[in-house]
C-alpha cells in the first residue's frame, strides 16, 4: 500500500499530530475474504483448509490460513457440526507451538547411559533401534520389548505402531497413554453394553432438559463442549457432581459436591430412591435390559442415611437429584476424568450408565450415558492401537478375529498374538520384575504424566534400551532417552482423529517439519524396513492407503466405516460419525448441498434408538458390585485428600506443547500452587500466596498456595500439568481397567515462613524449605521466559 | 525388489510410490515427502472450488455473531460498549487469544484479559471469571493523562482510540487507567490497547473477542452515556473493582455475580512490585532537590541580615535541574518525540510538569550565572524559577494523584516531595557555607542543619508508619521490598546522624566531611524512597487472576 507524500507543512504537522503512520498501519485489517475474518498482511488467507485440532477431544475443525501453502494462521472453521466457528486458546495458538527452539530436528543417540544425546543420521539412528531391540530379544525373549504410545496421534499411525509392534517385531505388549484417560469408559460400556461405543451425539448437549455431569468440568477441560450447552434452548437443569466447585459446578443449577470417592455410594443411593419412588421406565428395563431385578435387592441397602454418611451428600440434596432427575423428558449423563481416574471407575461409570437405562434415558436425542473422552484420538486409539484389543475392537484370545485380521493385512495368522497386551502399569512393573527390558515411548511423556512420579523414573533408568519419539526433545521423558526419534507433529502430517461422538475428522500438513522430523507415520515404516519385516506393510504407504485397510477393518464391526469412502468426504460432510456402512453414506449423501448447516443437521447420529445393545441377546447389563475403600485414606499423619486435575483450558496435559506459546504462557500461573480452602488455611496460618511444603507418604514439593473456595475443608487440588504434582500421587488402579487413580492421595502440609507475611517488621524469617522439597515451573521445557517477568519491563 | 524413488512433483501421499527395501534409499524418499504439502494444495483446491467467494465477502461467522452486534450506530448522547453477560463466562479465555491471534498482535500481547471474583469462606461463595478489556470510558483517564494528545474518544462512537504513532511512550497512561488497560509494548517503545476492533465494526464484522467467545459472553451495544453515568454514581459496575466515578466506564456488567458485593478479586493478596521506573525517580529527586535550592536562596535573599554568596548553591540547583530534566527523557519511549509533550498541557499533569521544570531549569541557570556577574535581574529571574518550580513539584504530586492510587494521594506525597526538597537542599546549602565562609554565618548553618535533622526524622518517621500499610495500599507491609526498606532506613539514619553532628559539634574541617557523607547519604535515601514510592503502589486494577 503506497501513500502518497506529504507536502513539507503536512509534515511537519504530522511531526506533532501522527494518527496513520507505520505504527498504525502495522494492525491495518484487510478485509475479510474466503469467509475468514480480517486480517494484518501477514496473516492475510491465500487460501484456506481444514483440520481437526490435535489436542482434546472435542475435534473442533480450524481453517488453517495459508500464504504460498504454508499457514500463517487459523481461525476455528464455522461450518463444521461440532465447534461451530469456536476454539479454546489451545485450538486457537495449535500453530504457534509447532515453532520453538527445543523440537527435535534430527535423531538423537547416546553411546552409553552417562553419555550426554548426540546428533546422529537416520540410518545409524535405525541402525541401532533394531540391533539394541533385537539384542534384548535374544537376551530375554521377543516380549521383552514394549511400546507406549498415545492419544494424540491419528489412527492411521496407531493401527501402524500397533501391527508392527506386535505383528512385525514380536511385541506383545503395547499400551497407550489413553490408559490414564478412558480405560475405565471402555471396559464399563464393553460389560455393560457390549461394545465401547459412546451413544451420544453433541447435539444431544443441546437437545436435554436435564445434564448431569459427574466428574466432569467441561468449562475448563472442554471449552467447546460447554459451548453446546450454553446454546441449549430448552433452559436446562444442569446438575454437576463433584467435590470441587468447578467453573462447571458454579454455572450449575444444582451443585452436588459429594466426598472424593463417595459417587459410587452417591449413585447407588440415587438408583435407590428413583425405585423406590418407582421413578424408572420399567417397560424400557424390561424390553432392553437384564440383571435389573439383582440391581434393585442390590440398591436397596442404599438408604438416604448411607449416603450421607459415606458420601457427605445429605437427604434433602439427594431428594432435589432425584426429583430433577425424574422430572426430565431427555435426561444425559456425562463423565470424565473424575469417574474414569478412580480405583473403582469401572463400576462407577456402569452406576451412571444403570442410571440412564433404568429411566429409559438411552437412544433418544438429549439422553444418553455419555463418557466425555480425554484426548483427540483417544477414541481411535480404542479401536485401532491393536494395544488391549486387536484391530477394529476386536479380540486377541478369539481366533476368529485373528483370522480375520491376518485375511485383511495379508499376514501370517501366526504373527498375531493370542494373548492381549499388559497395561500400561503392568508394562512397568514388568520393567521391576525382569520381563521387560527394552521400551519404546510414542508421543507421551511418562516420566511426568505417570502416577507415583519418582518410582516410574527408576523403573525407566533400569531398562537396558529406552527409545523416545517426540516432536521436542526437552520432555521429561525424551531426557532420559538412550535415542530420541524427532517427529512431525499435528499441522505437519494427514491422518484422522475420532472425536467423543464417534466422529472422524481429518487432519493435514499445512508446515513443513523442521529439519529430518518425520511424521510418525513415516518414522513407523522406516523401522519396518530396517527391522526387516517391512515385506509386511509395503502396502502401508500412506495415511490415506491405511485408512482404507481401517474400513476393511471394521466392516461388520459395530464400527463399521466402509460407507466413509476417503478424507474429501470427511472434509465435505463435517466429519462422520461410527458406524458409517454404506447404507448410512446414502442417506448422508442424500440430495443435500455441500457445507450447509441441513448436511451438519443430517450428520448427528446416536446409537441404540432401537434399543438393541452390542450383546449377543441385544440387552444392556446391570453391572454392580460393593464400593472399595480407597487404598491410601487420610488419616491424623496425612490429613488431606490431594485431588488432581486440569488447571486452566490454556494448559493441555504435561505441557510440552502448550508451554511454548507466549500468550497461552500469559494465562495460567508459572509456578506449581496447592488449591486450599480458607478454613484450612487459616488453621494452619496460611495466607494467600505463601509458599507450603506437601508431603506425600513418597515425597515431598514446595507449592504456592492458592486459597480459593473450590475446595472443601480437608481437600486440596494441584493441577496435573505441573512436573511435581505427581511425585505425591499414590498409585493405585480400577482393577479391571487398570487406571490410575490419580485423585485420591494423602498428604498433609507445612506452611513456611508465615511470620513475615504477618508481621509488619520487614526482617523475614530464613525462606529456604526443609527436607528434600523442591519447587517446580508450569512447563517441560528449559528456554521459558516467564510472563511476568516481561510484564515488567513497563 | 528395486526401488525407483519417484519425482517430487508426484510424491501427494496418495500417488506415493510403494516402497523401496532399501532403507537409506526410503529415507531420503520419505524425507522428501515430508516437506511437501501437495496434500494442501488438493484440499484447498477442493475449499476455494466450493467456496463461492463473490458472496463471501462478509465472514461466515457472522450468522452467530449478528446479534451480538448493536442495531444501529449511536445517536446523540450514545456511544457504543462492551456487554458481558457474566453468567456466560466460563474462563475459557479464548477471548483474550482470538484478540490476541485475529488482530495479529506480537508474541503474548492481548488487549483482553479473564480475571477471577471468588466467594467468601465455602462453596456457597461461587466463583465467576470476568473478561475484561478497555471500557471506552466516558471520561477517560487515559485520554485525559496523555501528554501528546495520542487519544481520541470517537465523536460518534465513543471508542476510546489509541494513536500508536503519535505516543512517544511515556507510559503514563498505563498508570491512569484504573484498569490497567493500555499495555506498554517495550520493543514497539509505545503503548497499544483495544480500539473495540473499530476497523471490523467499521464493516459489520464484530470484534474478535465477540466472535470468538464460545458462550456469546460478549456483545456489542449502544448506550446512553447518561446510563453510564448514573452506573457509575451508584456504584454498580463489578464487585471489587475500582471506583467507576473516576472514569466512568462504559462497558456493562450484566448477570448473578455483579450484585454480589462480597465477591472479592482472585487477586486479592498475590500484587507483586510494581516497575521501579528508575529514570522518573531520578526526575522527581534531582528536580525537588533544585527546586529547593532555589527556593532556600530565594528565602535567603529576601532575608536581608544574610549575606551569602548565591551563585554556588544556584549552579548546583542548575545542574540537579539539567540532570533531571535529561534522565527523564531516557523513561520516554520515543524521546525523538519530547517536543510533544506541550500538547497536552490544557488537561494533562505530565504536560504541566513538563513545562513547569521547562521553564524553571533555564531560569535557574540563568539565576547562577546572573549572580556570578552580580546583575540586578538576578532576583526576578530566581523569582521565576523558585515560582515555577513550586509549581512543576505540584504538578508532580497530581501526576500521581490522579491515578487514584491510595499509595499516591496528593497529601502523602507532598510532604514527601517536599521533604526531599527541603532536607536534601538545607543540607547542601549548609555544605556550601561549611566549605566557604562559615564564620559570618554559622547561626544560618547551624540553623539548617536543624532543618535537614528534622528532615532526616521526618522521612524515617513516615517510613515507619508506611510499613502498617494496608496490603491493598502498598506492598510496604509484606515482604517483597523488605531489602529496599531495609537500605531507605539504613540511610535515612546516616542522614539524620550527620545532620545532628553538625548542629551540636563545633566547627571544624571534618564537619565538612559529615556533611558531604551526610548529603551523599540523603540522596541516596531519597532515590530509595522513589524507588518504594513506584515498586510498593498497588494499582487500581480489574479483578485479576492467581499470580504465582
Amino acid at each position: 500500500m503506497s501513500t502518497p507524500i506529504p507536502s513539507i507543512p503536512g509534515r511537519l504537522l504530522r511531526l506533532l499530530h501522527d494518527s496513520s503512520g507505520p505504527l498504525t498501519r502495522e494492525l491495518l485489517l484487510n478485509p475479510a475474504t474466503l469467509g475468514l475474518p480480517g486480517r494484518v498482511d501477514s496473516h492475510r488467507p491465500e487460501s484456506v483448509v481444514k483440520s481437526v485440532c490435535g489436542f482434546c477431544s472435542t475435534g473442533c475443525s480450524l481453517s488453517i490460513h495459508l500464504q504460498d501453502g504454508q499457514a500463517v494462521s487459523l481461525s476455528p472453521t464455522t461450518q463444521y457440526p461440532v465447534n461451530l466457528g469456536m476454539a479454546c486458546p489451545k485450538g486457537w495458538q495449535a500453530l504457534d507451538v509447532l515453532d520453538a527452539p527445543d523440537r527435535a530436528t534430527v535423531p538423537l543417540m547416546r553411546t552409553h547411559r552417562h553419555a550426554p544425546l548426540q546428533p546422529v543420521s537416520w540410518e545409524r539412528a535405525l541402525q541401532t533401534f533394531c540391533e539394541r531391540f533385537q539384542d534384548v530379544q535374544k537376551r530375554y525373549g521377543r516380549e521383552s520389548i514394549a511400546f507406549l504410545s498415545t492419544g494424540q496421534i491419528p489412527t492411521e499411525e496407531m493401527a501402524l505402531l500397533g501391527s508392527l509392534a506386535k505383528f512385525g517385531m514380536g511385541m506383545r505388549h503395547g499400551d497407550g497413554n489413553t490408559r490414564q484417560c478412558m480405560a475405565t469408559s471402555v471396559v464399563a460400556y464393553k460389560e455393560s453394553l457390549g461394545f465401547d461405543a459412546p451413544p451420544f451425539t453433541y447435539a444431544d448437549f443441546e437437545e436435554s432438559d436435564v445434564l448431569v455431569f459427574v466428574g466432569a468440568n467441561p468449562c475448563i477441560a472442554h471449552p467447546i463442549l460447554w459451548e453446546r450447552v450454553t446454546r441449549n434452548p430448552h433452559n436446562p437443569n444442569i446438575i454437576v457432581i463433584d467435590p470441587r466447585l468447578t467453573e462447571t459446578a458454579a454455572q450449575a443449577t444444582l451443585h452436588v459436591p459429594v466426598r472424593p470417592k463417595g459417587d459410587l455410594v452417591l449413585l447407588y443411593g440415587l438408583a435407590n430412591l428413583l425405585i423406590a419412588r418407582s421413578w424408572i421406565d420399567r417397560d424400557y428395563i424390561d424390553r432392553h435390559c437384564r440383571d435389573f431385578d439383582e440391581f434393585a435387592k442390590f440398591v436397596a441397602s442404599y438408604t438416604p442415611e448411607v449416603v450421607a454418611d459415606r458420601a457427605d451428600v445429605s437427604s434433602e440434596m439427594l431428594t432435589a437429584l432425584a426429583e430433577r432427575i425424574h422430572s426430565g423428558q431427555r435426561v444425559s449423563f456425562w463423565w470424565t476424568m473424575g469417574v474414569n481416574q478412580s480405583h473403582e471407575g469401572v463400576r462407577t461409570a456402569q452406576a451412571i450408565i444403570n442410571l440412564a437405562l433404568m429411566t429409559g434415558n438411552m437412544g433418544r436425542p438429549g439422553t444418553g450415558a455419555n463418557s466425555i473422552t480425554g484426548q483427540c484420538n483417544a477414541m481411535g486409539s480404542r479401536l485401532f492401537s491393536n494395544t488391549a484389543s486387536l484391530l477394529g475392537g476386536r479380540d486377541f484370545t478369539n481366533a476368529t478375529h485373528r483370522r480375520e485380521v491376518a485375511e485383511i493385512l495379508n499376514i501370517p495368522e501366526d504373527n498375531i498374538p493370542t494373548q492381549p497386551s499388559w497395561a500400561y502399569n503392568e508394562i512397568l512393573d514388568g520393567i521391576r520384575s525382569g520381563n521387560i527390558h527394552g521400551l519404546w515411548i510414542i508421543a507421551t511423556n511418562t516420566a511426568h504424566s505417570w502416577i507415583q512420579q519418582d518410582d516410574v523414573r527408576e523403573l525407566l533408568a533400569r531398562l537396558d534400551f529406552l527409545v523416545v519419539q517426540d516432536m521436542y526433545h526437552s520432555t521429561e521423558t525424551a531426557t532420559l532417552a538412550d535415542l530420541i526419534f524427532p517427529a512431525a507433529g499435528w499441522g505437519e502430517k494427514s491422518g484422522t482423529f475420532i472425536n467423543s461422538e464417534r466422529r472422524y475428522g481429518v487432519i493435514r500438513p499445512v508446515k513443513t517439519a523442521p529439519g529430518q522430523a518425520l511424521s510418525d507415520f513415516r518414522i513407523f515404516r522406516l523401522v519396518a524396513e530396517a527391522w526387516g519385516c517391512g515385506h509386511l506393510f509395503r502396502d502401508w504407504i500412506s495415511p490415506e492407503a491405511a485408512f482404507q485397510k481401517l474400513k476393511q477393518l471394521s466392516e461388520g464391526r459395530p464400527c463399521d466405516i466402509t460407507g466413509i469412502a476417503d478424507f474429501c468426504m470427511l472434509d465435505r460432510l463435517g466429519g462422520v460419525q461410527w458406524p458409517c456402512t454404506r447404507q448410512d453414506a446414502e442417506q448422508l449423501n442424500h440430495h443435500r448441498p455441500d457445507g450447509t448447516d441441513a448436511v451438519f443437521a443430517a450428520n448427528q447420529r446416536r446409537l441404540f434408538s432401537d434399543g438393541h445393545f452390542f450383546h449377543a441377546d441385544s440387552r444392556a447389563r446391570f453391572v454392580f458390585e460393593d464400593p472399595r475403600p480407597v487404598s491410601e485414606p487420610v488419616n491424623a499423619e496425612y490429613p488431606f485428600t490431594l485431588l488432581t486435575g486440569r488447571g486452566t483450558a490454556s494448559q493441555w496435559h504435561t505441557q510440552t506443547r502448550t508451554s511454548k506459546s507466549a500468550i497461552l504462557r500469559k494465562l495460567y500461573p508459572q509456578d506449581a500452587y496447592l488449591e486450599l480452602n480458607q478454613t484450612d488455611a487459616d488453621a494452619l496460618g496460611i495466607l494467600d500466596g505463601d509458599p507450603v511444603e506437601v508431603s506425600s507418604r513418597r515425597a515431598t514439593i514446595l507449592l504456592r498456595v492458592v486459597i480459593t473456595t473450590s475446595v472443601r475443608p480437608g481437600q486440596v487440588f494441584a493441577p496435573m500439568h505441573y512436573e511435581c504434582v505427581n511425585r505425591l500421587t499414590h498409585a493405585s488402579f480400577d482393577p479391571y481397567s487398570r487406571q490410575p487413580s490419580y485423585k485420591a492421595s494423602a498428604v498433609r502440609l507445612r506452611a513456611l515462613h508465615r511470620e513475615g507475611r504477618l508481621s509488619s517488621s520487614p526482617v523475614l524469617t530464613s525462606t529456604t524449605p526443609t527436607s528434600k522439597a523442591i519447587a517446580c515451573k508450569a512447563s517441560a521445557s528449559n528456554a521459558i521466559t516467564s510472563a511476568e517477568s516481561a510484564g515488567g519491563q513497563l | 525388489m528395486t526401488l525407483t524413488l519417484s519425482e517430487p512433483d508426484s510424491l501427494s501421499s496418495t500417488k506415493a510410490t510403494t516402497s523401496s527395501a532399501h532403507p537409506a534409499d526410503l529415507i531420503s524418499q520419505l524425507l522428501r515427502e515430508q516437506s511437501c504439502l501437495t496434500a494442501v494444495d488438493e484440499f484447498s483446491e477442493w475449499m476455494s472450488s466450493h467456496t463461492d467467494t463473490a458472496t463471501h465477502t462478509e465472514p461466515e461467522q457472522a450468522k452467530y455473531y449478528r446479534h451480538l452486534l448493536p442495531q444501529h450506530m449511536p445517536r446523540a448522547g450514545q456511544q457504543l460498549a462492551f456487554e458481558v453477560d457474566l453468567d456466560r463466562c466460563s474462563g475459557c479465555k479464548a477471548c483474550v487469544v482470538a484478540c490476541h491471534s485475529l488482530n495479529g498482535l506480537d508474541e503474548g500481547e492481548s488487549f483482553r484479559d479473564v480475571g477471577l471474583l471468588l466467594g467468601a469462606k465455602d462453596q456457597s461463595g461461587g466463583l465467576q471469571h470476568v473478561t475484561t478489556a478497555c471500557h471506552h470510558c466516558v471520561e477517560p483517564g487515559c485520554l485525559s493523562a496523555c501528554p501528546v494528545n495520542a487519544y481520541e474518544k470517537d465523536p460518534v462512537t465513543g471508542i476510546v482510540r489509541h494513536l500508536d504513532d503519535q505516543c512517544f511512550g511515556c507510559q503514563y497512561c498505563t498508570l491512569a487507567c484504573p484498569y490497567e488497560v493500555p499495555k506498554f509494548h517495550a520493543a514497539k517503545a509505545i503503548v497499544r490497547k483495544c480500539d473495540m476492533c473499530s476497523q471490523r465494526l467499521a464493516v459489520g464484522e464484530a470484534p474478535a473477542c465477540v466472535q470468538a467467545c464460545p458462550h456469546q459472553a460478549i456483545s456489542i451495544r449502544t448506550i446512553d452515556v447518561a446510563s453510564a453515568w448514573m452506573a457509575a454514581e451508584s456504584l454498580t459496575f463489578l464487585p471489587d473493582s475500582p471506583n467507576p466515578q473516576i472514569t466512568v466506564p462504559t462497558t456493562r456488567y450484566i448477570g448473578r455475580a455483579t450484585t454480589r458485593s462480597e465477591l472479592r478479586a482472585g487477586s486479592y493478596a498475590a500484587s507483586a512490585p510494581e516497575p521501579a521506573h528508575v529514570p522518573l525517580g531520578l526526575l522527581l529527586v534531582f528536580s525537588q532537590w533544585s527546586v529547593g535550592l532555589t527556593v532556600m536562596v530565594w528565602l535567603l535573599q529576601s532575608v536581608p541580615a544574610i549575606r551569602m554568596n548565591s551563585t554556588t548553591p544556584l549552579t548546583i540547583a542548575f545542574v540537579t535541574g539539567a540532570f533531571a530534566a535529561i534522565t527523564s527523557t531516557l523513561h520516554l519511549g520515543r524521546p525523538q518525540y519530547a517536543f510533544r509533550a506541550v500538547l497536552g498541557i490544557s488537561h494533562s499533569w505530565l504536560s504541566r510538569e513538563i513545562v513547569a521544570f521547562g521553564f524553571c531549569i533555564p531560569m535557574t541557570g540563568a539565576a547562577a550565572g546572573l549572580s556570578a556577574i552580580d546583575s540586578p535581574l538576578m532576583f526576578l529571574s530566581l523569582t521565576a524559577a523558585a515560582i515555577s518550580g513550586l509549581l512543576g513539584i505540584a504538578a508532580s504530586v497530581m501526576i500521581y494523584h490522579v491515578t487514584h492510587r491510595p499509595f499516591w494521594n496528593a497529601k502523602r506525597s507532598a510532604v514527601s516531595f517536599l521533604l526531599t526538597s527541603a532536607g536534601l537542599s538545607s543540607l547542601t546549602v549548609c555544605l556550601t557555607l561549611l566549605t566557604t565562609d562559615v564564620t559570618s554565618e554559622i547561626i544560618l548553618m547551624r540553623a539548617l542543619a536543624g532543618i535537614a535533622f528534622g528532615c532526616g526524622l521526618m522521612r524515617l518517621t513516615l517510613l515507619h508508619r508506611a510499613l502498617s500499610d494496608r496490603p491493598n495500599v502498598s506492598l510496604m507491609s509484606g515482604y517483597q521490598l523488605r531489602d529496599v526498606i531495609r537500605d531507605q532506613a539504613l540511610l535515612g539514619t546516616v542522614f539524620a546522624v550527620a545532620c545532628g553532628a553538625i548542629l551540636l559539634w563545633p566547627v571544624s574541617d571534618a564537619a565538612g566531611l559529615v556533611a558531604g557523607v551526610g548529603l551523599a547519604a540523603g540522596l541516596v535515601c531519597e532515590l530509595t524512597e522513589r524507588s518504594l514510592f513506584f515498586r510498593a503502589v498497588v494499582p487500581l486494577r480489574m479483578p485479576g487472576v492467581v499470580r504465582t
